[in-house]
């Protein structure tokens, strides 16, 4: 009775389970474009990444898309390879370490002090789709700031928005826009960083 | 009478007392090597009263010569050249000076010689002078003269700012100070009666007995003295002990400072390590509300929910 019971219930599991099409993850790559700064006023100082700061629809792997302005979904067959805050906080450390702008660049993990902390808003990081779904474009709004860690007081701040066309309105495409907005801000973030430290 | 005389012996006698008068005479005036002069000359700016030819010339009073010539010179009539003569072995040097000294009350006058330092040269005669010239000094009676004149004429510009001083103006204030003078005194005189004189007695009795206690307060001041010396000295340990706790203390707060130090960086660590504990705690978070969000729209995909695997490239 016992196994006949055991044998009932995983037919009825089995027989009830939905299977869903397989999940493609993406990462967020920043495409290396090196520009090494030779003139920089922060040659002779060190910088700390603090961790991103992000809205809760970012702090997952869930890629979330807007339809219409303020409709919200997420894809059910593209996630993010890693929530995109921790991506977005790896690329900038990566990316300020290849310029050279400062002498030394560290995360937020590390236990060496610094002169500076550079501190990152993500506003907008989304693909957006027009009301019939046929068109997308993919939006980017953050807000940088240059901390003296000497005294604690911001020094400069940066703001970069920017948004651009995908080619197909699906998630493959928006990853690749975004990438490329992203790639572009770096560089607006790169120059205004060589030239704001006192 | 035998008168036999020989003619002959007496011409001998005679010829030898001839010979002996001559040979006195002749040792008489023969000059001597001693009495070897030498000429000098003296221009005296002054009266030569009283001096005459042969007029001694006289070393520190010892006579060493004589006045051979008197007459003005030739040269300057306001002097009197005097030519003399003296004996080589006295010491002329050019320190040597000549002063008009009377002799006496003869009127007679002589001219004595001073020598200064003994170390000086030899006077000799210069360039275009016969004679060396011996410097003169003024005498006692031109000295005298000088001064008698320069008190005359003193004594003549005194009276004169004397009867300035003495004009009727001055007189008058003389008079008016005089007279105030008088007044003053007439004042002090009343002010200093009985009464006060008494009282200044008293006030003289008083200072007598303060300087009296003075001096009894005197050995006491010098016992306190003493007294601060020592705790001077009790303080100054004092200040050392303090001193050295002091340095203690710092060394104590140095330590702390380090230790403090050492653990502000490991209080740092620390907290450095729990924010980046929070921030992954808030990740978590966020994804279990994204998994509870998922469980509430569909909460039988927990337990049925299959998702197909995507063959890798290359698989089936």
């Amino acid at each position: 009775m016992r196994y006949i019971l055991a044998i009932l219930l995983v037919a009825v599991f089995v027989g009830c389970t939905t299977t869903y099409p397989p999940v493609t993850e993406y990462r967020i790559e920043a495409l290396p474009k090196r520009v090494n700064f030779k003139q920089s006023s922060c040659k002779a100082h060190s910088l700390k990444v603090s961790q991103v700061f992000v809205k809760s629809a970012l702090m997952s792997k869930k890629m979330k898309y807007v339809v219409n302005a303020y409709e919200e979904y997420a894809y059910n067959q593209s996630e993010w390879a890693e929530d995109p805050n921790k991506a977005i906080t790896d690329v900038l450390v990566s990316d300020l370490e290849q310029t050279g702008i400062f002498d030394t660049v560290t995360s937020y993990k590390s236990f060496s002090s610094s002169d500076y902390t550079l501190e990152c808003r993500i506003a907008d990081f989304t693909q957006y789709f027009t009301e019939n779904e046929k068109h997308s474009f993919v939006k980017i709004a953050m807000t940088f700031t240059l901390i003296d860690n000497k005294t604690a007081k911001v020094i400069a701040t940066k703001t970069i928005q920017d948004k651009m066309d995908t080619k197909q309105a699906d998630a493959k495409s928006g990853v690749v826009a975004l990438n490329r907005l992203l790639q572009k801000s770096l560089v607006s973030l790169n120059s205004w960083l060589a030239g704001s430290c006192r | 009478m035998n008168n036999k005389v020989n003619y002959t012996m007496i011409g001998i006698i005679v010829l030898i007392g001839l010979a002996l008068i001559s040979g006195f005479t002749y040792w008489m005036l023969k000059p001597s090597s001693d009495a070897a002069t030498q000429k000098y000359l003296i221009y005296f700016n002054e009266s030569v009263l009283g001096l005459n030819i042969d007029a001694p010339v006289k070393y520190r009073g010892i006579s060493v010569g004589k006045v051979t010539r008197l007459r003005i010179n030739p040269k300057n009539t306001e002097q009197v050249e005097v030519t003399v003569d003296i004996l080589k072995t006295t010491p002329i040097k050019e320190n040597t000076v000549a002063k008009l000294t009377a002799q006496g009350i003869t009127g007679l006058t002589y001219i004595n010689l001073t020598q200064g330092k003994n170390d000086a040269p030899p006077l000799t005669a210069k360039a275009g002078q016969k004679y060396p010239v011996i410097k003169t000094v003024p005498s006692f009676f031109a000295h005298f003269e000088q001064s008698l004149g320069d008190v005359s004429t003193q004594l003549v510009g005194t009276l004169y700012k004397t009867q300035q001083l003495l004009n009727t103006k001055n007189q008058k204030q003389i008079a008016l100070l005089l007279q105030r003078t008088a007044q003053m005194m007439d004042k002090l005189n009343r002010v200093l009666d009985n009464r006060t004189v008494t009282h200044f007695h008293s006030s003289l009795k008083n200072i007598d007995e303060l300087s009296y206690k003075l001096d009894t307060l005197v050995p006491n001041i010098n016992r306190l003295v003493n007294k601060s010396v020592d705790w001077e000295v009790k303080i100054n340990r004092s200040f050392d002990a303090i001193k050295g706790t002091y340095f203690s203390m710092d060394k104590t707060m140095k330590g702390m400072a380090t230790s403090f130090s050492n653990s502000a960086v490991t209080f740092e660590k620390m907290a450095n390590t729990m924010n980046n504990t929070m921030l992954e705690s808030q990740n978590v978070m966020s994804d279990l509300q994204n998994t509870l969000d998922d469980f509430n729209h569909n909460p039988s995909a927990v337990l049925y929910k299959k998702t197909a695997n995507k063959p890798a490239p290359g698989e089936k």
